[in-house]
C-alpha cells in the first residue's frame, strides 16, 4: 500500500496524547503490566513506579508515574498512559502503556523540523535515545554562532530518577565579556511526589574570562513544582579556585493561569561578593529572563512581572502582554514593556511571533520561535 | 602489519558471508507445479474445493511465506493493484493531491511503518519477506506494502458479528461458532478469500479464513480446538494508538500459541494493542466461549451460559464508557442473535442452523412490514463461516465476484481441517455442502434491494432505482427500499417525488431499525426546509430527535447534531443533495 491514505491521517489525528480522565476508586494492586516496550528493559519502567503489587492504588500515582517516565525523555508522546483496570473484589490491575521509538528520533516530522530550525540558529543537537535498552541516552550538541560550543551528555535512570553527566568546550563573546574553556556537569533529578521534582547538580568550569584564568565549582539545587501553579526555585553557590570570594545565587519564578490571563512573577538575588560577569543574571530581550521590549543587560538582583491576555480563538491566538521589571544595578525605574503577539498551536507545540516596545526607553524587540516568549517555568 | 590487517579484514568478510549463507539457502524459491488440480510449491498446496480456495502452508516462516505468495493468488500483481487503487490519492489529479499523498506516504513510511515493525514478532516479518519473494518471483524483498496491508485493518472501521453456542443450546452439546465478516472497505477482495491451513515450524497448527498477503488473521481455529474472531468496536480516541502490534498479528499469535481460553487471554492481555475490538474466543474442548472487549489499553472479559455473541460495541459495564460515537447497527444484530439463539433455535443449533443465523435478514414475521434491510446479515457482508472446533470442521460461504456481498447466502463448503493437519494432504471432497439461498420469492426481492443498496453506494442511481421499484411494486410497504428511493430521488433533485416516498416510509407503523427511522424523519425535515415549509420541517426535526437509538453514542456532525441545528435555523441542500447549515 504505497499510498497510505487519508484513513491513516485521520487515525493519526485521532491518536492524541490524551490525559487520563477516568476516576478510579481505591483498590488493591493485584498485578502490574508494562505494555508496549520493544527494546527497553521492563525493569527500567518498573523502577519509576511509585507503587508496587500489593499496594493500595491512589489516584495521585498516575500523574506521578507519568512525570517520572517523561523525565527519562525517551518514550514517545503517544501512548504514555497509566490505566487502572478493575478486577472485582476491590482489586485492580495497573497497566503502564509506553512506546519506545527509534534510537534517533521520537517522531519524524519533529526530527526534520527541529533539526532544520537548529541549523537556522547555527546550532545542532543529536540524541541517541536509549540505544542499549537500559534507559541511557546520549546527546551530542554544538553551536557556531556567538556562543561556540561542542558537548556531549549521557543520561541514565538511577533509581526512581534520572542522572546525567556531560561536558562541553565553549567560547563565548558577548557585549559584556569574553569567555572560553571547558565545563563538566553532573545532575540527578527525580519527582519526589506527584507535584515536586528535586534536582541536585554540580558544575566544574575551567577556562578564561576576559583573558583571566577562571576555575569555579558550582554546586546547585533546584526545586520544581507543578500543581495548582507552576514554579521553580534554583539555588547555587560558586567557589573559585583562582582567588575570588564565594558567591551565592537564588532564583525563582511562578506561573499562574486564570481564564485567558497568564501571570508570571520571577526574581533573582545574589549574596556574598559580586560574582564574575559570566555568572550575573542576563535579562532583557526575548532571552531566558525576558523584558521583551528592551535590550539585554547584566544584573545581580531582579524582580520581574509579566501579564498576558490570550484571546480565545480557534486557530491563531492573538496575545497582548506587558512586562515590568526592577533590577540592579541600573534598572530601578521605567522598565515597563508592552507588546502584542500571535501564536498558533501545532502538534509540536506553539509557534509564536511577538513585537514588544519599551515606551520609556523607546526600544523595541521582535521574535519568532517555538514556545511562548514569556519563558514559562520548566 | 599491513598483512595482518588484511588478514583480519578477510576473515571478517568471510565470517559475514558465513552468517549470510544460511539465509540465502532458506530463501530458495520453490517451483510451482500442478497435478490433478492441485497446485503445489514446496510442501504447500492449494486446491479449489467446490468454489472455495483451500491452501496448506507448512514449514519455516520463510517457506510458509513463499508458499503463500506462490499459491494463494493467481495474479499477485492484480491483487496488489486492487489494494493500491483503494487508497485515496492513488491517482492524484491535482498538485494538492500529489503533495497530500506525498506527505501521507512519508508519514506512513517513517512513522507508522517503524512503529508496526518494532512490535511485530520476527517470525511474521520473516514470513512477510517470504511472501514478497514468492509473490514477486524473487524480484522484490521489501515488506513495506505487505506490512501496511496487514496493519491497514487497524486504520479502518468495519462491522462483523459472531456468536458461539454450546451445551443446552446446541443439538449435541458441542460448541458451534458462527461468524460474519462485514467490511465495506474490503468488498473488492471478497472473491480472493482462502481457507488457509497452517503447519508452522513452531506453535500449534491452525486454520484461518483469510485473504492473500494477510499474515495476520481476523478469524481462525487451531488444533487445540481454540477459535478466535474479531469484531470492530469504536473506542475513544485516547484508547487507540498506532504504537502497537497490528491486531491481525495478535489473533494469529493466539491461534499459534494458545491452547485454552486462559492462555489466549494472557496473550491478549500482554499484547501492546492498537484499537477497539470485541473478540470471540471459543474452546471446543471444554466447551465454552467468552467475548474479550478491548481497547489499546483496556481489556474486560464477558462470559455467557451456553451462548454468547458479539457485534460492534462494548457490552461489559466497565467498557461502555470507552465507546466512541458512531453507529454500526450493533443493537439490532444483538437483538436478533438473542432472539434466534434463545427463542427460535434453542437446543437445535448445528451447522446448518448456525449458518441460517448468520444469514438472518429480518424475515417478514414479527414486523408490520417487510424490512429488506439487514438483520445479522449485514449489507457489507463479505465472508461468512461456521466453525466446529471439537471436530475440526471449518465451513465457509464460497463467494465469488458475482455473489458479493452475499457471502452468508452463498453455498457453504465444509472442510475437515483436522484431517489436513494430520495428513498434510488436500481433501478429495468437502465434508458437506450447504446450499446457497435461492433467489426467488421474498429472498429474491431481498437480493434486489441489497444489490440496489450497493449500486447506490457506487453512484449508479438509475440502476438502483429500477431494482427498488421492482421491490416496491411487490412489497409497497418495504421499509428500507422506501427510504433508499426517497433519499436517492432527493439527491438527484426530485424533491417532490422523493418526499412522497419518505412520507410513505414515515407513515409505517413500526420501524425495525431506529437509526433509519431517525434518518427518514431527518431527511423529510430537510426537504420541507428546502421547499420552505418550516412548520413541517420543525415537526420532523423534533421527531428525529425523539427516536431513541441505544447503540449510537453522540457524535459530532451526526444526524442528531444537524437535527438540533435544524430546529434553530432552516437547513438547506446543495445541488448534490448534501445538507448544510446556511
Amino acid at each position: 500500500m504505497k499510498n497510505l491514505t487519508l484513513a491513516i491521517l485521520i487515525f493519526s489525528l485521532l491518536c492524541v496524547s490524551a490525559s487520563e480522565v477516568e476516576a478510579s476508586g481505591n483498590c488493591k494492586i493485584e498485578e502490574i503490566i508494562v505494555l508496549g516496550l520493544t527494546r527497553t528493559e521492563e525493569r527500567i519502567v518498573l523502577a519509576q513506579l511509585p507503587f508496587s503489587e500489593g499496594d493500595q492504588w491512589k489516584e495521585e500515582y498516575r500523574i506521578w508515574t507519568l512525570r517520572r517516565l517523561q523525565l527519562l525523555d525517551f518514550f514517545a508522546y503517544d501512548p504514555l498512559r497509566v490505566i487502572v483496570e478493575p478486577l472485582g473484589n476491590e482489586k485492580c490491575r495497573i497497566i503502564v502503556r509506553a512506546a519506545d521509538p527509534a534510537v534517533l528520533y521520537k517522531e519524524p516530522m519533529e526530527f526534520v523540523i527541529t533539526k532544520a530550525v537548529d541549523l537556522l540558529f547555527r546550532q545542532f543537537n543529536l540524541s541517541l535515545f536509549n540505544p542499549g535498552g537500559i534507559g541511557s541516552s546520549l546527546k551530542f550538541y554544538g553551536g557556531w554562532g556567538n556562543y561556540r560550543n561542542l558537548g556531549m551528555t549521557v543520561s541514565s535512570p538511577l533509581g526512581a530518577g534520572l542522572g546525567s553527566a556531560g561536558g562541553q568546550i565553549y567560547s563565548n563573546s558577548t557585549g559584556f565579556y569574553k569567555e572560553s574553556g571547558l565545563v563538566f556537569k553532573g545532575d540527578y533529578s527525580s519527582w519526589v511526589n506527584p507535584s515536586t521534582r528535586l534536582t541536585g547538580g554540580i558544575d566544574y568550569r575551567t577556562g578564561e574570562l576576559n583573558e583571566q584564568k577562571q576555575i569555579i565549582l558550582l554546586p546547585r539545587g533546584e526545586l520544581y513544582y507543578n500543581n495548582e501553579f507552576r514554579g521553580e526555585i534554583k539555588a547555587a553557590a560558586g567557589f573559585s579556585f583562582t582567588g575570588e570570594k564565594p558567591f551565592y545565587r537564588l532564583q525563582g519564578q511562578a506561573l499562574g493561569e486564570l481564564g485567558s490571563f497568564v501571570g508570571l512573577i520571577r526574581g533573582g538575588f545574589m549574596a556574598g561578593e559580586p560574582p564574575p560577569l559570566n555568572y550575573h543574571f542576563r535579562l532583557g530581550g526575548f532571552g531566558l529572563i525576558p523584558l521583551r521590549g528592551q535590550p539585554v543587560e547584566l544584573a545581580q538582583n531582579y524582580l520581574l512581572g509579566t501579564l498576558e491576555y490570550h484571546f480565545q480563538t480557534p486557530q491563531f491566538i492573538p496575545i497582548l502582554f506587558a512586562d515590568w521589571g526592577w533590577y540592579s544595578p541600573g534598572g530601578t525605574g521605567g522598565n515597563i514593556n508592552i507588546g502584542a503577539g500571535l501564536a498558533m498551536e501545532i502538534p509540536l507545540g506553539v509557534i509564536r511571533a511577538d513585537f514588544a516596545w519599551s515606551p520609556v526607553r523607546g526600544t523595541t524587540g521582535f521574535n519568532i520561535g517555538f514556545g511562548h516568549s514569556y519563558r514559562p517555568p520548566f | 602489519m599491513v598483512f595482518l590487517e588484511r588478514k583480519i579484514i578477510f576473515y571478517f568478510f568471510l565470517l559475514l558471508l558465513f552468517l549470510y549463507c544460511p539465509v540465502v539457502d532458506a530463501l530458495d524459491i520453490p517451483e510451482v507445479t500442478i497435478e490433478d488440480g492441485v497446485l503445489r510449491a514446496g510442501s504447500g498446496w492449494r486446491i479449489d474445493l467446490e468454489g472455495l480456495r483451500v491452501g496448506f502452508l507448512s514449514g519455516s516462516p520463510e517457506e510458509i511465506g513463499m508458499q503463500h505468495g506462490l499459491l494463494m493468488t493467481d495474479d499477485p500483481e492484480e491483487l496488489r493493484q486492487k489494494m493500491l487503487d483503494k487508497q485515496p490519492f492513488a491517482h492524484p489529479e491535482t498538485l494538492g493531491e500529489r503533495l497530500t499523498g506525498f506527505f501521507l506516504n512519508t508519514y506512513a513510511r517513517f512513522q507508522f511503518y517503524p512503529a508496526f515493525l518494532r512490535h511485530t514478532p520476527e517470525e511474521y516479518i520473516r514470513e512477510m519477506r517470504g511472501f514478497v519473494l514468492g509473490a514477486s518471483g524473487g524480484e522484490e524483498e521489501d515488506i513495506y506494502d505487505v506490512m501496511m496491508g496487514n496493519a491497514a485493518q487497524d486504520l479502518e472501521i468495519a462491522a462483523c458479528s459472531a456468536f458461539a453456542a454450546w451445551g443446552e443450546a446446541t443439538q449435541d452439546g458441542e460448541i458451534y461458532v458462527g461468524r460474519n465478516l462485514d467490511h465495506g472497505g474490503m468488498l473488492d477482495l471478497a472473491g480472493y478469500q482462502v481457507l488457509a491451513i497452517y503447519n508452522p515450524e513452531k506453535g500449534y497448527r491452525f486454520a484461518v479464513h483469510n485473504y492473500p498477503a494477510f499474515v495476520g488473521t481476523m478469524s481462525g481455529m487451531n488444533e487445540k480446538g481454540l477459535v478466535i474472531s474479531s469484531n470492530y468496536s469504536m473506542a475513544r480516541r485516547e484508547e487507540i494508538t498506532i504504537n502497537g502490534l497490528p491486531y491481525m498479528f495478535m489473533l494469529r499469535n493466539v491461534l499459534q500459541n494458545a491452547a485454552t481460553i486462559n492462555e489466549a487471554l494472557e496473550i491478549i492481555k500482554n499484547t501492546p494493542r492498537t484499537i477497539g475490538l470485541t473478540l470471540l474466543l471459543a474452546d471446543g474442548k471444554t466447551p465454552e466461549a467468552v467475548v474479550v472487549e478491548i481497547t489499546a489499553n483496556r481489556m474486560q472479559v464477558r462470559t455467557g451460559e451456553d451462548y454468547i455473541f458479539a457485534a460492534n460495541r462494548y457490552l461489559h459495564p466497565e467498557m461502555k464508557e470507552f465507546q466512541a460515537g458512531g453507529w454500526l447497527a450493533s443493537a439490532l444484530r444483538e437483538k436478533r442473535l438473542q432472539e434466534l439463539i434463545t427463542d427460535k433455535f434453542w437446543g437445535e443449533i448445528d451447522v446448518p442452523i448456525t449458518r441460517d443465523i448468520m444469514r438472518d435478514r429480518l424475515p417478514p414475521e414479527g414486523f408490520n412490514q417487510e424490512n429488506f434491510g439487514q438483520g445479522i446479515n449485514h449489507e457489507v457482508n463479505m465472508a461468512s463461516m461456521v466453525m466446529v472446533p471439537s471436530r475440526g470442521e471449518f465451513w465457509v460461504g464460497a463467494v465469488d465476484d458475482s455473489e458479493i456481498p452475499f457471502a452468508a447466502d452463498a453455498h457453504f463448503v465444509g472442510v475437515d481441517v483436522r484431517k489436513i493437519w494430520e495428513t498434510g494432504e488436500p481433501p478429495r471432497e468437502p465434508i458437506g455442502i450447504l446450499q446457497a439461498t435461492p433467489r426467488e420469492g421474498y429472498e429474491g426481492y431481498w437480493f434486489k434491494a441489497r444489490e440496489a443498496n450497493l449500486l447506490l453506494g457506487q453512484g449508479k442511481r438509475e440502476e438502483a432505482l429500477e431494482l427498488l421499484e421492482e421491490v416496491l411494486s411487490a412489497y409497497p410497504r418495504a421499509e428500507m427500499p422506501l427510504l433508499m428511493v426517497g433519499r436517492a430521488l432527493i439527491r438527484q433533485g426530485e424533491i417532490e417525488k422523493g418526499t412522497a416516498y419518505l412520507e410513505r416510509f414515515a407513515a409505517l407503523e413500526n420501524h425495525s431499525e431506529p437509526f433509519h427511522q431517525m434518518e427518514g424523519y431527518f431527511w423529510l425535515a430537510v426537504v420541507y426546509d428546502q421547499v420552505g415549509e418550516r412548520e413541517k420541517a420543525v415537526e420532523y426535526y423534533r421527531r428525529s430527535l425523539q427516536v431513541q437509538i441505544e447503540d449510537m453514542p453522540p457524535v459530532e456532525g451526526g444526524y442528531h447534531y444537524f437535527a438540533e441545528k435544524g430546529l434553530e435555523t432552516p437547513l438547506k441542500l446543495t445541488p448534490e443533495g448534501r445538507v448544510y447549515i446556511p
